[in-house]
């Protein structure tokens, strides 16, 4: 009961400011939409093909299927300077003689990137089994491996974890308000009454569930039935995960708020700790790309057990199939809940 | 002379907070390290040209791998950078709060004064610490910050000149710490992501040219590449721009009425 009256005091001075509505409510679903809209918008690259009109009209019609590129024709000698001069993202050139048996004789298409990344690796697949189909025969791939929908799965990926990064950032905020409490001297008076720790706690627990889980609903309906995003998995799986992981990044902003005691480094920290977090639990890129010490860390981050979750899901697991990740989840909730009842204890400096 | 004095208590309060000094210089080398360590794992090969099936790939000057370590060096940097704003505008709220800026303000002292006291404490504390994670990256990461460190410095003076302005803007216009280091966090975790600081890739080509990040890692980037200051003339002018505009922000949002409460 007294975990409630601290619940609902905590959301009243939440709220006392308007201002507060906007950063509380606005800010997390612009944020989490932002994510999904830029991640989920596919990238058209501009590609320049020598020879268009010649022995490249096949790969033009090739590429144009896959519908990710903007295709222009380019003399093979000026491809090199395009690409330098950034006006094509990458220049291709097909060797002039295909009719070699041989395969010793066989030259390779050149395509040329400035930068090392995914659209030039997807470009060079494209070539290749182009390239393939000329020299042997080999037929083309099907051109539904290679429309959109093959990235959504990563798009979406990417986007529920910049959520995430989000979601841990702004449960830090909300435990800004414990930093108020020892800074003007409440948290001593709180202290003093009759309550027990845990009851304090897990007011402010409760406090920023609740607004969690109004944040994670507003963004939620927003983005599935406005903005129609399609998570690649049943809705209400998506929004499991979440919650599980609004307990996680609330225990884990409680934890965060009894150790460290300085306002500047608190809000400091919740940014440096969500962003790193992030990063090593495979937010932004694939936690398998961590090797060996690195690896092994991430197995201690919970986004780690959200982003696998919401992998696994996307390969069509059930929820059964993820049951362990959602009690990792809330095991990691429960010990950065306790860690934060055993160090939010009033020192000599909140007297 | 109390400008200086000012500066002196900026600096004072941030480097003597050790824990703090500590976070915002470790981390960004722990960030970039795990990031060499993914584009490391992912096998990008250096600049050249590599062969297989019945392509090469010719990567183009200083390309491939290093030159996607040198980007997230660089996006590093910057959003550690723009963390150090966070801490600028957690400090005047702080002062609004426990009513110190009140008695600033009852000294003889011009509110110009005070704002250049406090972004001159704030451009050596943040140099100071960006000088550690430049020296600290390269020890620890081999990375290769370019051929002069005073051209990077002069960038990093841009990029802290911004967010500092940034950072009073921000306390100019809320009157609770939480509300605007938490808004303004946000904005930085944003921008950092909008520019593609946290993944690189196509999609944000366009958006990243309307944050602050884009500007200034790439006058970084242009360095480490072997450019010179003239080089990235047009970068260092966006930057200052900004800088100017939020500037002028800030002083008209940096009042006395605004304390009194």
């Amino acid at each position: 009961m007294n975990s409630l009256v601290i619940m609902i005091n905590v959301i009243k001075r939440m709220f006392k400011e308007i201002s507060a509505v906007g950063f509380l409510l606005i800010l997390p679903v612009i944020g989490g939409i932002l994510a999904i809209a830029i991640t989920s918008r596919p990238a058209v690259i501009d590609v320049g093909i020598a020879d268009i009109s010649g022995e490249a009209r096949g790969l033009v019609k090739f590429l144009n299927d896959t519908g990710k590129y903007n295709i222009t024709g380019i003399d093979g000698n000026q491809a090199v300077d395009l690409v330098k001069e950034r006006k094509i993202r990458i220049g291709i050139v097909l060797p002039e003689n295909t009719e070699a048996k041989n395969a010793q004789n066989r030259e390779k298409a050149r395509v040329i990137s400035l930068n090392y990344d995914p659209s030039l690796l997807q470009t060079k697949e494209l070539v290749n089994s182009y390239m393939d189909n000329v020299y042997t025969g080999k037929p083309l791939p099907e051109k539904e491996l290679y429309k959109y929908d093959t990235s959504k799965s990563e798009t979406a990926s990417m986007a529920l974890g910049f959520l995430l990064m989000f979601m841990i950032m702004f449960s830090g905020t909300g435990m800004g308000l414990l930093l108020e409490d020892r800074r003007a001297k409440t948290f001593m008076r709180i202290s003093c009454a009759p309550l027990r720790e845990y009851q304090m706690v897990l007011g402010n627990l409760l406090a920023n569930l609740t607004l969690g889980v109004v944040q994670i609903t507003v963004f939620f309906l927003s983005a599935s039935y406005i903005l129609k995003i399609d998570w690649g998995m049943p809705s209400p799986n998506v929004l499991l995960i979440l919650l599980m992981f609004l307990v996680t990044s609330t225990g884990l902003g409680i934890g965060l708020a009894g150790i460290i005691r300085n306002n500047q480094v608190f809000s400091v920290v919740n940014v440096i700790v969500s962003s790193l977090t992030c990063m090593l639990g495979g937010c932004f890129f694939s936690h398998e790309m961590l090797k060996g010490a690195l690896g092994r860390v991430s197995e201690f981050i919970p986004q780690k057990w959200a982003m696998e979750a919401f992998d696994k899901m996307m390969a069509g697991a059930s929820i059964a199939d993820i049951q362990m990740n959602l009690w990792i989840l809330l095991l990691f909730g429960a010990v950065f809940f306790t860690f934060g009842v055993k160090v939010l204890k009033p020192t000599a400096e909140d007297l | 002379m109390p400008v200086i004095a000012i500066a002196v208590r900026n600096i004072k309060t941030v480097l003597f907070n050790k824990l703090l000094v500590l976070l915002i210089v470790i981390m960004p080398v722990l960030q970039m390290f795990i990031m060499s360590t993914v584009i490391e794992s992912a096998e990008v090969p250096q600049n050249g040209t590599v062969a297989s099936g019945f392509t090469e790939i010719i990567l183009l000057g200083q390309t491939g791998g290093a030159s996607l370590i040198r980007f997230f060096a660089a996006s590093t940097l910057v959003q550690f950078l723009m963390m150090t704003g966070i801490i600028a505008a957690a400090m005047v709220i702080g002062e609004k709060e426990k009513h110190t800026l009140a008695r600033v303000f009852s000294t003889p002292l011009k509110k110009r004064q005070i704002i250049a006291g406090n972004l001159l404490g704030h451009l050596v504390t943040t140099l100071t610490v960006a000088l550690a994670v430049l020296v600290l990256a390269k020890l620890l990461l081999g990375i290769d910050w370019g051929n002069s460190l005073i051209d990077i410095l002069v960038v990093t003076v841009f990029v802290v000149c911004t967010i500092t302005a940034l950072g009073f803007v921000f306390s100019g216009l809320f009157r609770n710490m939480k509300l605007a280091v938490g808004v303004m966090s946000f904005t930085i975790m944003a921008m950092t992501f909008l520019s593609g600081g946290f993944t690189s890739g196509d999609q944000f080509s366009v958006t990243s040219r309307f944050t602050l990040n884009k500007w200034a890692f790439d006058a970084y980037i242009g360095l480490m590449e072997g450019k010179n200051l003239w080089d990235i003339k047009f970068n260092l002018a966006v930057l200052a721009v900004i800088s100017i505009v939020l500037g002028i922000a800030a002083c008209i949002l940096y009042r006395r009425e605004n304390v009194y409460e």
